[in-house]
């Protein structure tokens, strides 16, 4: 964190060029995380191209008591992709795929097409409790670090993230872990 | 072998998502141009107080040379119209 803030300082003393150490430390969760959020894959890189862009333009208001920097940008990727959301129509599928029957994981059905089931079922959850367990499950962020990125108590967040899991795991009927 | 729990695999799948290969590069680039913009809308800001300052100079000049004509004609506006 500290070797984050002397490239920080860096930046805000003018060597735009020290920005880049930033982007190429977190491009990659921060795109894992608007990839997982945005279903258009042409509006993707646009949304993360602006987050960092916007982390750029308000460093001077980072405030390394609050949270690591990471927490900060992701923060900053999280509320693009929710006033992205605001923007666009409301999407009709806010229902889960149905499953037919219950099928075991270890059923004919091809992997491709579990795959695909459970990315609609992942688009199709609450934007919150998408966030969440995109932070939790997919990243493997810290449940308090993602209550600071949403603004909400940790119990929150694992409720969201509880029952995210749930709803996708119950595509499988798998038995839930119990967590 | 195990069978691979699809879920796992899923996740492990979309953990995958990251940027492409020059994601840095258009970011920096994208970054110059505002930079680049906003340094321009800078240096244009100090030519407009010059020509500010000189717009507010002759308009007082102006006042001041109303002001004056008044003081010199208000006397004999003042006359005509007591006759």
């Amino acid at each position: 964190m500290s070797d984050d803030l002397d490239v920080i300082q860096r930046v805000l003393d003018g060597d735009l060029e020290a920005f880049r150490l930033l982007v190429e430390r977190y491009q990659g969760p921060l795109c894992c995380l608007i990839g997982n959020l945005i279903p258009n894959a042409h509006d993707r890189e646009d949304m993360a191209q602006e987050a960092f862009l916007a982390a750029y333009q308000h460093l001077a208001s980072y405030d390394a008591r609050h949270g690591a920097f990471s927490t900060w940008l992701l923060t900053i990727a999280r509320n693009k992709c929710l006033n992205a959301r605001k923007k666009q129509r409301p999407v009709v599928l806010d229902e889960l795929p149905e499953t037919a029957e219950p099928r075991p994981p270890d059923a004919e059905l091809v992997e491709a097409e579990w795959f695909q089931r459970l990315d609609q079922a992942l688009a199709a959850l609450p934007f919150e409790q998408r966030t969440a367990f995109v932070l939790a499950e997919i990243q493997g962020r810290p449940h308090e670090e993602i209550g600071r990125i949403e603004g909400v108590p940790v119990g929150t967040v694992k409720s969201r993230v509880s029952r995210a899991r749930e709803k996708l795991r119950a595509l499988l009927h798998h038995p839930a872990e119990q967590s | 072998m195990p069978h691979p729990d699809p879920y796992e695999s899923w996740k492990t799948r979309r953990a995958g998502l990251g940027p492409p290969a020059d994601f840095a590069d258009r970011v920096m680039a994208g970054l110059c141009r505002q930079h680049e913009k906003q340094r321009q809308d800078a240096a244009r800001r100090p030519r407009l107080l010059p020509r500010l300052a000189r717009l507010a100079v002759c308009s007082l000049a102006c006042a001041a040379c109303l002001f004056r004509i008044l003081q010199l004609v208000a006397p004999f506006l003042v006359t005509r119209a007591t006759l």
